[in-house]
This record gives C-alpha cells, sequence and structure tokens, in this order.
C-alpha cells in the first residue's frame, strides 16, 4: 500500500501534501488514487509561482486540527487563507521549513522542509496529449477538453504545485475557452481550463504565468 | 553545623537572585544531518538559510567548564530581536527551541537564564541560495 504520508523531521507528526488543481504533478502520476483532495506524502520540489495545499495526522493524543502550519519565511511561502487553511504559494527558490504549532499554547510538535524549485520551462498540456511527447491529441468540433500548465526544472523533472496563468486564444472562430467549472474564462487567472472545439480547423491556446508567454496549436477535426 | 544551617538558606536565596551557577555562555546544536539547519560561527554568533526552521537544544556552559545538567525548561529564555528577521519559537518538549529564518540579515538572541539577561548571541540569515559556512 503507498505511504500517502511524510514523517515530520521529530518524528512525532506525520504531513501530507495536497494538490489544489488536477493538472498539479503529484496527482497526475496517481490515477488511481481515489480523490484529488486526499493527502499523499511530499513531492521532490514545488514550482516557484505554483499553490499548494498541506496537512497534518492524526496522532496519538494530539489531534491535527489543533495544529497550524506556520511557513518559517512568509518570503518563500505565503499563506493564502482566503483558499482555505494550509493553503500556501511558492514564492521564491529554496528549502522553506514549516513548523506545527499547537493551538492553546503555541508550542511547536514537529516541523518539515520542502523544496521550491524556479520552473525553467513551463507548457500547456492537456487530456489524453501523447504521454511520450505531450502533443495533444485533435479535438473534435462540439467536443472539449481540459488543459493546464505544467512547469519543469532544469533537468526536465515535472515539478508540484498548482501554477495559474491568464489564458487566451487568438482563434475565437476554432476554439472557445471556458473557466474552471464551465465558468466565463475572464481576467482572473486559472489552474485549468476546458478548450471547447467550434469549428474544424487550426486553433491556438495561449496562456501567460509568471512573466512566461507559451502557446499551444490544437487541431479541431470536423 | 550551626554555620551549615545558615549557608544552606543563604545559597538557596542566592539562587534565587540570579546568583546561582555562573553562566559562560550558550551553544545552540541542531538537526539537519550533512547540511545543518544551524551553524554556530563562533562562541556567540550563528547562521541559518533564509527559510529555513531549525529545531534547537540549547546548552549552557558556566564558568567551571562544565555543562549545565540541571537546567529547567524554566531556568532559560530564548528571544529574538527582531522576529521580522529570526522567530524565535518554543517547543513541546522540555529546553526545546525553534528557530524560523524570516528574512535575510542580521539580529540577535537574547539570553535570559535563571532569570538574569546574560547578553546575547549573534544570528545571521544568509541567503536561501549562499553556501553555508
Amino acid at each position: 500500500m503507498r505511504d500517502l504520508s511524510t514523517a515530520g523531521e521529530k518524528g512525532d507528526l506525520s504531513f501530507g501534501y495536497r494538490c489544489l488543481s488536477p493538472r498539479d504533478a503529484a496527482c497526475t502520476d496517481d490515477r488511481a488514487s481515489p480523490s484529488l483532495r486526499e493527502p499523499r506524502a511530499f513531492p521532490a520540489a514545488v514550482a516557484v509561482g505554483a499553490s499548494f495545499g498541506l496537512t497534518a495526522f492524526d496522532v496519538d493524543g494530539l489531534d491535527a486540527r489543533r495544529v497550524r502550519l506556520t511557513p518559517a519565511s512568509r518570503e518563500l511561502a505565503r499563506p493564502l487563507p482566503e483558499e482555505g487553511e494550509h493553503v500556501f504559494l511558492a514564492e521564491a527558490p529554496g528549502e522553506v521549513g514549516f513548523t506545527a504549532l499547537r493551538l492553546g499554547d503555541s508550542r511547536v510538535v514537529d516541523l518539515f522542509h520542502l523544496r521550491l524549485v524556479a520552473p525553467s520551462f513551463v507548457a500547456i498540456t492537456c487530456e489524453d496529449a501523447d504521454p511520450r511527447t505531450g502533443a495533444p491529441s485533435p479535438v473534435a468540433a462540439g467536443a472539449a477538453v481540459r488543459c493546464g500548465l505544467v512547469p519543469r526544472a532544469s533537468s526536465g523533472k515535472v515539478l508540484a504545485g498548482a501554477l495559474r496563468g491568464r489564458w487566451w486564444t487568438t482563434t475565437p472562430d476554432v476554439l472557445r475557452l471556458h473557466g474552471p467549472g464551465g465558468t466565463t474564462l475572464g481576467e482572473a487567472a486559472a489552474e485549468e481550463i476546458t478548450v471547447e472545439g467550434r469549428a474544424p480547423g487550426l486553433g491556438e491556446v495561449t496562456v501567460e504565468s509568471g512573466g512566461r508567454t507559451v502557446s499551444l496549436a490544437l487541431e479541431v477535426t470536423p | 553545623m550551626k554555620l551549615g544551617i545558615a549557608v544552606l538558606p543563604l545559597a538557596a536565596a542566592l539562587t534565587t537572585l540570579g546568583c546561582g551557577p555562573d553562566y559562560e555562555r550558550i551553544d545552540f546544536s541542531s538537526g539537519g544531518g550533512s547540511t545543518p539547519r544551524l551553524v554556530m560561527t563562533g562562541e556567540r554568533a550563528f547562521t541559518v538559510r533564509h527559510g529555513v526552521a531549525a529545531r534547537v537544544l540549547p546548552v549552557v556552559t558556566l564558568t567551571s567548564g562544565a555543562v549545565d545538567d540541571d537546567l529547567e525548561d524554566r531556568d532559560l529564555l530564548l528571544r529574538s530581536g527582531d522576529p521580522s528577521i529570526l522567530r524565535v519559537e518554543r517547543g513541546a518538549d522540555p529546553l526545546e527551541y525553534y528557530f524560523s529564518a524570516e528574512a535575510v540579515g542580521t539580529t540577535t538572541v537574547e539570553v535570559v537564564y535563571r532569570g538574569r539577561r546574560r547578553g546575547s548571541v549573534e544570528a545571521r540569515v544568509a541567503p536561501a541560495a549562499a553556501a553555508m559556512p
């Protein structure tokens, strides 16, 4: 059975990583997992610019709900309380520590570290893409496919985290873009979009994220 | 015999007033394997890398050269001179502290030992990418 937790460095608590988007590489490599929100062991590294969730597990005598996870430096990992408890944004590269503070007496019970790496490459990937080349499969007119961003380190290794971007298309006659849950895509940044084929032709999807602009050609078939 | 009876309360009173064992210095031991989270760079200075959290176990050395083995949680208080650079928090175990390197810069960790302020230790938070000394 796969271990879905990572032991704290002191050994008194266990912690888990939570994906905030189905496009987070820490979750896409585990399609058998029953739930996106299910915590899992820590990834090797999280992309700078990406958001991610953390959790603490119950242990004997300590309720994980009575623990607050605090980054050692908000300059490296900024809490995003408006997006949920223990949700963070990777702000800068480095090794960032998190302390588990026991509510009530504010004593630290354990700690762990995560590695944050600035992505060297960012690519758009869509469902049903070629697993080897990453090339997207054609979309039939009237059909839709979900796309997101995949950050990679200079080594080519995929980095974890939900990377947001501002999406648009220069070929609105061929493709229509929808925000998360089928909402209208506005100016707000999104981690994942749905691309709908409108009419046969060659369309283009473009996204701006973290100062990078990336495009993907997508064929719409009859 | 009468002298002994008189000396004992006097020693207890002096200890209460902060005239207990003579403090010489404090050292911070920290885990981290081959890349320690905290490195002592002198008798009264240490460096941590920006962003890390270090579990710290303080060791007090007396002027006699001996380590204070009788140290209890209430005997020692460490506090940061600037929590915007280095946060100092108590751990759940006795005599356990956690140092969080919040921002690059230099500050101090003030030492209160047996009720008296005993100076400070210089704390340098080095940039995350910089090599440790």
